[in-house]
């Protein structure tokens, strides 16, 4: 398989969004102590600092600019590795990368001022600063150009290689990048058209329903672009991590592909308990939602599959002797690993969260928070760290040392424990009817409420252990990013199997793949969206004072 | 593309439970009519006085026949309006004979608000223009907690009610 | 010994069907993890 070494002024382009990612872990992470310490009720915020402004930036920075940064960077790195990256390329990525900035400060600035204080989901009619708005399009807007560059990437290596079927990775970050900008026109769609015009004072009233569609048209797809970084590395990257082969390319790439057809047309199993949507819409998008499960299941068996076939090749013959001999001591394995584990406890979550009538248990209580936590905080953030285990110096030229590498298993194990303990009680007070999204209170001061506390003081324990995790992490990127010695650690890509089945040619027919997708969209959507604006109520006109504007 | 014998097996039984889940769930949701809340009814926020379920005097618990009570009830940041007792103080909680057929009716007159009456499936979005409703039966007797669960400003947590089932 | 192992390999890579006995059992506990949480999810809805 041809690689392509990343040249230095690539490298610089991919560490640029590193900084940006492991700062926002940083301040993310601070924002979620003080949380945690809040909702035990011993812990006051200084200098009159509201709970929900801090909320505000825990979201927007952590699941927001956080991985997408981490995100566009590592991808662009890819690219490079896989099928190449011209110098005009480069300079249009840095672009992306500067418009994606000035919008994190702009929206940023407006948290800061207490002039966002809408959460990452900003529902309508709470209103927040235009500018607030304005800085989440442009983090977006960087992404598409980081999108276009991706698809010229990719075609222009296909030019040269007309017979060829693209290299694995690079076909995934493509599905990801596509998958991507179909939900970010929904995006678009609300801020543009509805909530920013609003916002200024052009439109007088917003459909309130009509917005919340269509960010949770966006939303479900959101977690899959965070999710698909950390399918790529499983997928190819852990293979060559653990001395293997790829299990099945055909597979790996027919799994994204139901990916990009099923996570978009979705967004409504985060919506089941709303009063304006249709039931038998609901039930159809929740159809749609175990169909996105699939490609899940699909990787479950390819995941094992890789372990076994590895470790029996090296010569274990026992039922389970190829899971022993895993490379438990090497970081950049072990944190997939535990992000794996954790994976399967917040996947199963996540089918009971969707599952209709279920929702009603769970919908909107800490339950949620513990949920996603499991997914996007653990299993994706944890395999994020082990690519920058390896990342990270390669970017700048060092190595991971065994020091390092040690650290790195520490820290993969207080992620463990930490998100264990609070994940754990979050799971519980939420079955127990606990809100999330909320600062410390004793509500009625009823036996319920006296439950949650004891539960919120474990969530506090668990976020304190979570923190030093991320202090610990952010110490190892120091290390890695300034100080580790001078080397070359490896980009390491799986490779197949010298006699592997061939992939078929039509996974790579975008075309039929795309237009599927679309075809599901308009299926799951049209009917309800008309619905939504034909039997519109009055509008709503913007709030300011209950977000303290 | 080749698939593995063992993994026609897996993709059988993952893709059948989720078969079965869903046939579950329809069956419940479609012939039991255990549907999330979906009434589909719209209203104008601003002039909730003017309807009959959230007309002030109609807000808070009403029997309506042996066993079967309606519950109304305005959510505004942040608060929610039972209506007022005799004394003419609001209602902070409602009381409900267990056993009961209770339905519950709520609006909200500005932001997104949540209601949910904590450890049951009484669980509603709460969405300026439309109203919510959800039929339960009350049978376990006790104090349960009513919170807000949806943000709604900087007293999100401020907001609640309680329920006494006896 | 090893290269006997490498042979053995190739054939089974001929019939296309890799020994995968442990996979197909961690699979199956996976299954029956997810089976068993929703059924006690769903049983605790009812119940409530």
């Amino acid at each position: 398989m041809q690689e392509f070494p990343l040249t230095k002024p690539q490298k610089k382009l991919s560490m640029s969004f590193m900084y940006v990612a492991f700062i926002s872990l940083l301040i993310g992470g601070l924002m979620g102590l003080l949380q945690v310490l809040v909702r035990t009720g011993k812990f006051t915020l200084p200098f009159g600092i509201d709970y929900y402004q801090v909320l505000t930036v825990h979201g927007v920075i952590l699941a927001l600019v956080m991985t997408t940064f981490f995100i566009i960077g590592f991808q662009y790195s890819i690219m490079a590795k896989t099928v190449g990256m011209t110098d005009k390329q480069r300079r249009l990525a840095w672009l992306s990368f500067w418009v994606m900035l000035a919008g994190t400060i702009l929206a940023a600035a407006m948290i800061l001022l207490g002039q966002g204080s809408v959460l990452y989901t900003f529902y309508t009619p709470l209103r927040a600063h235009p500018i607030f708005y304005i800085g989440l399009t442009l983090v977006i807007v960087g992404t598409w150009i980081a999108a276009g560059i991706n698809f010229r990437q990719l075609y222009l290596w296909k030019k040269e290689h007309k017979d060829e079927k693209s290299p694995l990775l690079a076909f995934m970050v493509t599905i990801n990048m596509i998958m991507w900008c179909i939900a970010t026109l929904g995006l678009a769609a609300s801020v543009l058209f509805h909530i920013l015009p609003w916002s200024l004072g052009y439109k007088a009233t917003i459909n309130v329903l009509l917005t919340r569609t269509l960010f949770w048209y966006f939303g479900h797809p959101l977690v899959y672009f965070w999710l698909l970084p950390a399918y790529m590395a499983w997928y190819a990257i852990l293979p060559k991590i653990i001395g293997g082969k790829i299990f099945s390319d055909g597979l790996a790439r027919l799994s994204f592909i139901l990916f990009l057809m099923f996570s978009i047309p979705v967004g409504f199993h985060h919506q089941l308990t709303e009063p304006g949507i249709d039931p038998l819409w609901k039930y159809i998008q929740v159809t749609l939602t175990m169909a996105v499960v699939v490609p899940t299941l699909m990787t479950a068996f390819s995941l094992f599959a890789t372990f076994e076939t590895t470790g029996r090749k090296k010569g274990y013959t026992s039922l389970f002797g190829w899971f022993k001999k895993l490379p438990w001591k090497d970081a950049r394995f072990f944190a997939m690993f535990v992000g794996m584990l954790f994976f399967i406890p917040g996947g199963i979550g996540g089918i009971i969260n969707a599952s209709h009538q279920l929702n009603q248990m769970v919908h909107n209580t800490v339950w949620v928070t513990g949920h996603f936590h499991l997914t996007v905080a653990t299993a994706v953030m944890l395999t994020f760290f082990a690519i920058a285990y390896w990342l990270v110096p390669h970017l700048t030229g060092r190595t991971l040392t065994p020091g390092i590498n040690r650290l790195g298993i520490i820290q993969t194990i207080t992620w463990g424990v930490g998100m264990l303990i609070m994940s754990g009680a979050m799971h519980i007070a939420g079955l127990l009817g606990a809100p999330r999204r909320s600062a410390f209170s004793m509500y009625d001061g009823g036996e319920q409420v006296t439950t949650w506390i004891g539960y919120q003081i474990m969530q506090a324990v668990g976020g304190a252990i979570l923190f030093i995790g991320i202090l610990l992490m952010v110490f190892i990127f120091i290390r890695l990013a300034f100080f580790a010695p001078k080397g070359e650690q490896e980009y390491p890509i799986a490779e197949e199997e010298d006699h592997a089945p061939p992939t078929p040619k039509i996974l790579e027919n975008w075309k039929l793949w795309i237009g599927l997708t679309a075809a599901l969209i308009l299926f799951a959507y049209t009917i309800p969206v008309i619905d939504i604006i034909q039997h519109s109520p009055p509008g709503s006109e913007p709030f300011d004072w209950p977000v303290g504007r | 593309m080749h698939l593995h014998r063992y993994e026609k097996i897996w993709l059988v039984f993952g893709i059948g439970s989720l078969v079965l889940f869903l046939l579950v769930l329809g069956f419940s949701a479609f012939y039991k009519g255990m549907q999330p809340q979906s009434a589909i009814e719209v209203c104008d926020p601003n002039e909730l006085e003017r309807t009959e379920d959230f007309k002030p005097e109609n807000l808070g618990v009403t029997k309506v026949d042996e066993g079967k009570y309606i519950v109304n009830m305005v959510a505004s940041a942040f608060n929610y309006d039972f209506g007022t007792d005799e004394d003419g103080k609001p209602v902070r909680k409602i009381r409900i004979p267990k056993g009961s057929q209770v339905l519950f009716q709520a609006t909200t007159k500005d932001v997104i608000h949540g209601f949910q009456v904590a450890g049951t499936n009484v669980n509603m979005m709460l969405e300026p223009g439309f109203v919510s409703r959800y039929e339960t039966k009350l049978d376990k007797p006790g104090e349960y907690t009513v919170v807000c669960n949806e943000y709604c400003g900087v007293g999100h947590h401020l907001m609640f009610a309680t329920v006494e089932v006896y | 010994m090893k290269t006997e192992f490498e042979t053995k390999q190739q054939t089974e890579f001929k019939h296309g069907e890799e020994k995968l006995p442990g996979t197909l059992i961690a699979v199956l506990l996976l299954g029956i993890a997810m089976v068993v949480s929703w059924f006690g999810a769903y049983g605790l809805f009812l119940s409530r």
